[in-house]
């Protein structure tokens, strides 16, 4: 077991692509820390940098108290799962499972225990102890029945279950998994994704998890990263990331479906009250913004982000009033008890999400309220950052 | 826009190609039409000869003969054929006789007088002779005014030569003896040697000239001509009363090689030391350094005339006769025009044979300073003895040849090549005593001359049979194969595709047939035959096993060529293929400027063939050679000397130095290893190195197993490849000396295509491809061992 500290971590290829920067990053002692973000958001170059497979171009990284960027990987006592699973296809189960350990044998010599019977005996011993590991293991995931088998012979769950075996039987301080769910199917990723942390809940083991499905991320993880073109945004438990996105990237990035993002402009309106005007209408904001905060971007552009399920669409006839706009049903998604409705509003695509049995007799093309839930809102500036709401 | 211009071009290129296609077949078939017409008129008489030391000049005036024979002869057309040197006109002459069309009249070297006419390929000439006496003809050929040595050497009566027909009418001739520098003769204060002069003389002079600083005194040739011209001088010969009876071993015989084998080995800058094979033979008298060369011909005086003047740094030269022994004696190097037994035109061929062994194309050819006439009034005449040129003493050359004698050989052409092979490694390059030369002479020509394919007569071949046999069964296979087919039961749309791809492959598949298949089945046929290749299908005979028995329980030669091909393949298979491997890990590094030495790695293997043979004929040289010269620094220190590759260490070095230079194409094996390399996938080699594995580790435990199924391929092919090496052994040894170099396959062509045993050679071919056979099959028995074919699937 482990800390992992990053500090101002940075990797630059060539001289000017800067695939992360500077990304400081504490994990603590038992975490499961997931880092999340789009392809190329330089989320597996960190974990790659944490196993030691790339260099730094900056900044350090330490695991436990050792600084451990000049120490080769088969020193930093980590274990990796790979997104192909990178199993040995020359060798068998066991074989694969007991690599590591082999090559971390004390008595190494295959032959000096042919004139040295000591050595002989440490020898056996040691190798009693190696399949005791392996075998436990292998109880642990299941896969004792597929010791003896290569693994062109098992399925892609099985091999998923190999590979976290073979990382599982090291006892390293630091679990790495690199996208390991990414290669199964839907139904299989989510009984793995269970197991998994069934696993760190009763290893207590540090695990880093790289993944770019912010719904896996948001299930498994203690704390998750979120992170584009190499830079962190925003670090924080499932939870608070969702609720407080740090900006409009993390906001639109994680939740399913997509917030509903709503370009407008801060403006005075009649009353002398802030409004949020967009199109034609306007929308109160003092239910969750101060004076204070609104009068910083007033009269300038700003983006309110409602998610899917904050967002109410009614039948058009049955309310109107300022904070309420016409459109019409392009599609509706079922989705068993939920559904996802799809409108076209003032020029926008909107979705709300909603349970099924409020639906009604709503159909596609019919005209429909929408109703703005101002109190769930989240307001951007035109730079993205998120203005927080002291009402939260 | 750039589509419909990529259809014009595809267009354009395919009525290109159609055109050719079209121009070809026109272009040969109005050839062959026009020879046709044109034949109605006049007879063609095919004429081959060879060109080598005489160069374009010899080639001109044969020309110019034959045009002058067509306007006084308007009834005959003549069509002449040179490949080129003497070597490429017996191969050529070989195939067409093969080919039972050879042509009409040719050069014989009057050495092949003896194994041409048992083979039946010359036709007699006394007939014509005689006739043309009868009648007077105007041109009629006199035998009494040639050199009477030059006339004996194409008489053969069977077993002797100098009696019986006449097979050829000699054209020109050549005695022997040593070219001396003037230079180097003055310096040592030596008087020219004379022309009765001794071998004692010879010696002195040697000895004197070797003593100058940097000078050797001779370069002695060991060629087996020379060997029995130089024995000739003392009164004895290497045959007794025939040539199944060698007398190699008498006393006198032996006195006298020894005193060869004494002058060069036991002194130092007498001779010249017989280590290299490059510098040997009449080029090592270009550098002015050595003070005699011989025994030589004539043939060398167009490159000797080249040596420039003193003023030039050049010297000057002159020749001598052989010199004396017990006996004053010379031999007679003669070639003939001969006509072929298979001429559908004798009158005809014998009228262009008269006229050009006439004097005036004796003359003209004389002028060039390379051939004597064998009509003496020719030879004595100025057209040979010309003041003006070097050397001064032609007359030399006349005067020994009355003294001259034929060198004759059995018709079994291994006596020849086993005597110059056996006792060069006595006499040249001494790896063996001479005692235990002349023995493996004796023992090898014993095994060759009892060999039950000699002297016995079988039953011919029952081509018309086995033909049968052949058509009978490739029907039979092909009524299966379609059979086979038919039964598939196909939709019909598909039974078309399947048609169409038969007939898009039929090209293919009749080529296969006829230049694949065909003579696969033909050596297997031969390989239970007696044939010479020299002559058609139909001369040869069934022997049963005989072949076989022959190489399996007698031929030495074929298992030391085995056992030569072994050493070489247990070398250089595991070699090539860790230098491959290992210089395809380097070359899979990502390094600036990759490509380049991607590049260098594999151009070797794109210039493999003769010219690299050469090349390498230089490096391994023992006088000078690059790689001795390199070796010498580093083997000093330790008390050891760079080996004689192809010299006095030959046994334990000869074939070691073949696998080195083998060594030089692992470039093709080296991209196949690449290739595999940059399949194997990163993540293996991250997740080894997380799992405790340095580099390494990881080479043994990710790379070797996951590289393994390439490793069987390229060692599958390169222990196939181990044993067909020819060309480079052809071309820098020859097999020299004596067997241990003679690859597998040279041996086979020695067989085949020199001692004209087609039959023996197929034979050999089939037991090479059964042991080939053989190792590839145990490799790949073996290969599920260690061979893991998952790394493909997984």
């Amino acid at each position: 077991m482990a800390t992992v500290d990053l500090k101002a971590v940075s990797k630059i290829y060539g001289s000017t692509v800067r695939a992360v920067d500077s990304v400081d990053l504490s994990i603590a002692n038992g975490e499961f820390i997931v880092l999340v973000g789009p392809s190329g958001c330089g989320k597996s170059t960190t974990l790659r940098m944490i196993a030691g497979l790339e260099d730094l171009s900056g900044g350090t990284i330490a695991i436990g108290d050792r600084i451990v960027n000049d120490v080769p990987p088969k020193d930093r006592n980590i274990a990796m799962v790979f997104q192909n699973y990178a199993l040995y296809p020359h060798l068998n189960v066991r074989q694969n499972l007991s690599f590591g350990l082999e090559r971390r044998r004390t008595f190494k010599s295959r032959w000096r225990g042919i004139w040295d019977s000591a050595y002989r005996t440490q020898r056996h011993a040691e190798h009693i102890a190696i399949t005791t590991r392996v075998d436990a293991a292998a109880r642990t995931l299941g896969i004792e029945h597929l010791l003896n088998r290569p693994p062109r012979e098992l399925s892609g769950g099985q091999r998923q279950r190999v590979a976290v075996g073979r990382a599982l039987v090291r006892d390293p301080a630091v679990f790495l998994f690199d996208e390991p769910l990414s290669n199964l199917d839907a139904l299989l990723r989510g009984e793995m994704r269970t197991e998994l942390r069934i696993l760190h809940r009763s290893l207590k083991a540090t695990m880093v998890y790289v993944t770019h499905d912010q719904e896996e991320a948001m299930s498994l993880a203690d704390r998750m990263v979120v992170m584009k073109d190499g830079v962190v945004q925003q670090i924080g438990s499932p939870a608070e990331i969702y609720e407080r996105p740090f900006n409009r990237f993390v906001a639109s990035f994680i939740g399913t479906p997509p917030m509903n993002m709503f370009d407008g402009h801060i403006g005075l309106g009649s009353d002398g009250e802030f409004k949020f005007r967009w199109g034609k209408s306007e929308f109160s904001l003092k239910n969750r913004w101060g004076a204070g905060e609104l009068s910083s971007v007033a009269k300038s552009s700003v983006t309110v982000g409602i998610r899917p399920d904050r967002l109410v669409i009614l039948p058009a006839a049955e309310k109107q009033d300022s904070s309420c706009m016409t459109g019409h049903i392009v599609t509706i998604e079922r989705y068993g008890p939920l559904a996802d409705i799809v409108a076209q509003v003032n020029g926008a695509r909107v979705i709300s999400r909603i349970a099924t049995d409020t639906l009604g007799a709503m159909r596609e093309g019919d005209s429909i309220t929408l109703q703005f839930g101002m109190q769930f809102a989240h307001l951007f500036r035109e730079d993205g950052s998120a203005i927080t709401s002291p009402k939260h | 826009m750039i589509q419909t211009s990529a259809r014009l071009l595809r267009r354009l290129l395919a009525v290109i190609a159609v055109i050719f296609v079209v121009w070809a077949f026109a272009k040969v078939g109005v050839r062959e039409v026009q020879r046709f017409w044109k034949d109605d008129e006049r007879t063609e008489i095919v004429v081959m000869h060879w060109s080598g030391e005489g160069g374009q000049e010899e080639d001109q005036i044969v020309e110019d003969s034959l045009r002058q024979f067509e306007r006084e002869n308007p009834k005959l057309r003549v069509r002449r054929i040179n490949p080129g040197d003497a070597g490429s006109f017996y191969t050529k002459l070989q195939t067409m006789m093969a080919s039972g069309d050879p042509p009409d009249v040719f050069y014989v070297g009057s050495e092949r007088v003896p194994a041409f006419v048992s083979l039946g390929l010359l036709a007699p000439l006394d007939d014509f002779l005689k006739i043309d006496s009868q009648l007077n003809v105007k041109d009629r050929i006199d035998l009494e005014g040639f050199y009477p040595a030059t006339v004996q050497a194409f008489q053969y009566d069977g077993v002797h030569s100098g009696e019986g027909a006449m097979y050829g009418i000699p054209k020109d001739f050549t005695t022997v003896g040593f070219y001396w520098n003037k230079d180097l003769f003055a310096r040592a204060g030596l008087a020219p040697p004379s022309q009765n002069w001794t071998w004692d003389e010879f010696i002195a002079d040697a000895r004197a000239i070797g003593k100058l600083p940097d000078c050797t005194g001779a370069e002695f040739v060991t060629w087996p001509a020379m060997i029995r011209a130089y024995l000739m001088t003392e009164g004895v010969d290497v045959k007794g009363n025939s040539f199944d009876e060698p007398t190699t071993s008498n006393r006198e015989v032996f006195a006298a090689l020894d005193r060869l084998r004494s002058w060069r080995h036991d002194e130092s800058g007498t001779l010249t030391s017989g280590k290299s094979k490059i510098a040997s033979g009449s080029s090592v008298f270009l550098n002015g350094k050595v003070g005699l060369a011989g025994p030589f011909g004539r043939w060398v005086v167009p490159s000797y005339r080249k040596i420039p003047p003193r003023d030039q740094g050049g010297f000057e030269w002159d020749f001598a006769p052989l010199p004396r022994g017990k006996v004053d004696s010379n031999i007679v190097l003669t070639v003939s025009w001969s006509i072929s037994s298979q001429s559908k035109h004798p009158q005809e061929a014998w009228s262009l044979v008269r006229f050009l062994s006439g004097e005036p194309t004796q003359r003209a050819l004389a002028r060039l300073g390379l051939a004597i006439p064998t009509i003496r009034a020719a030879a004595i005449s100025e057209s040979f003895n010309d003041p003006n040129q070097e050397p001064a003493n032609d007359a030399g050359f006349l005067t020994a040849a009355d003294r001259a004698r034929i060198v004759d050989w059995p018709t079994n052409p291994q006596f020849e090549a086993l005597l110059g092979s056996r006792l060069d490694q006595g006499l040249k390059t001494g790896d063996i005593p001479l005692t235990e030369a002349i023995e493996n002479f004796e023992r090898d020509w014993r095994v060759q001359s009892q060999s039950p394919l000699h002297g016995d007569s079988f039953l011919a071949m029952p081509w018309t049979a086995l033909g049968w046999v052949a058509l009978i069964a490739s029907i039979a296979s092909l009524i299966v194969w379609i059979a086979i087919l038919r039964r598939g039961n196909l939709p019909a749309h598909l039974r078309s595709q399947e048609r169409a791809g038969y007939f898009l492959a039929s090209p293919w598949l009749v080529g296969f047939a006829l230049f694949m298949a065909f003579p696969i089945v033909m050596s297997l046929a031969l390989a239970f035959a007696r044939w010479k290749g020299v002559s058609p299908l139909n001369s040869a005979e069934y022997v049963g096993t005989a072949n076989f028995q022959q190489l399996l329980q007698f031929d030495q030669r074929f298992r030391t060529s085995l056992l030569v091909t072994a050493y070489y393949a247990i070398l250089a298979v595991p070699a090539g293929q860790i230098l491959a491997l290992l210089a395809a890990l380097l070359m899979n590094a990502r390094v600036k400027g990759i490509h380049l030495f991607r590049a260098a790695w594999y151009l070797p293997s794109v210039l493999a063939g003769v010219g690299v043979s050469v090349l390498w004929r230089w490096i391994f040289d023992s006088d000078g050679g690059l790689m001795n010269a390199a070796l010498q620094p580093l083997l000093t220190p330790l008390g050891l000397t760079a080996p004689e590759w192809f010299g006095q260490d030959a046994a334990i070095w000869g074939a070691p130095a073949f696998a080195l230079m083998s060594l030089w194409f692992v470039g093709g094996t080296m991209i196949v290893f690449l290739a595999g390399l940059q399949q194997i996938p990163v993540d293996l080699y991250e997740a080894a190195s997380i799992d405790g594995s340095g580099k390494v580790r990881q080479f043994w435990s990710i790379t070797l197993p996951m590289l393994s199924p390439i490793i069987l391929f390229n060692a599958i092919m390169a222990i196939i490849a181990s044993f067909q090496v020819f060309t480079q052994a052809f071309v820098m040894t020859g097999g020299e000396p004596g067997d241990l170099t003679r690859f597998y396959v040279l041996y086979l062509y020695n067989q085949g295509f020199e001692f004209y045993e087609m039959g023996y050679a197929s034979a050999m071919a089939w037991i090479l491809l059964l042991v080939v056979l053989a190792l590839t099959v145990i490799v790949l028995r073996t290969s599920n061992r260690w061979v893991y074919t998952e790394g493909q699937k997984v």
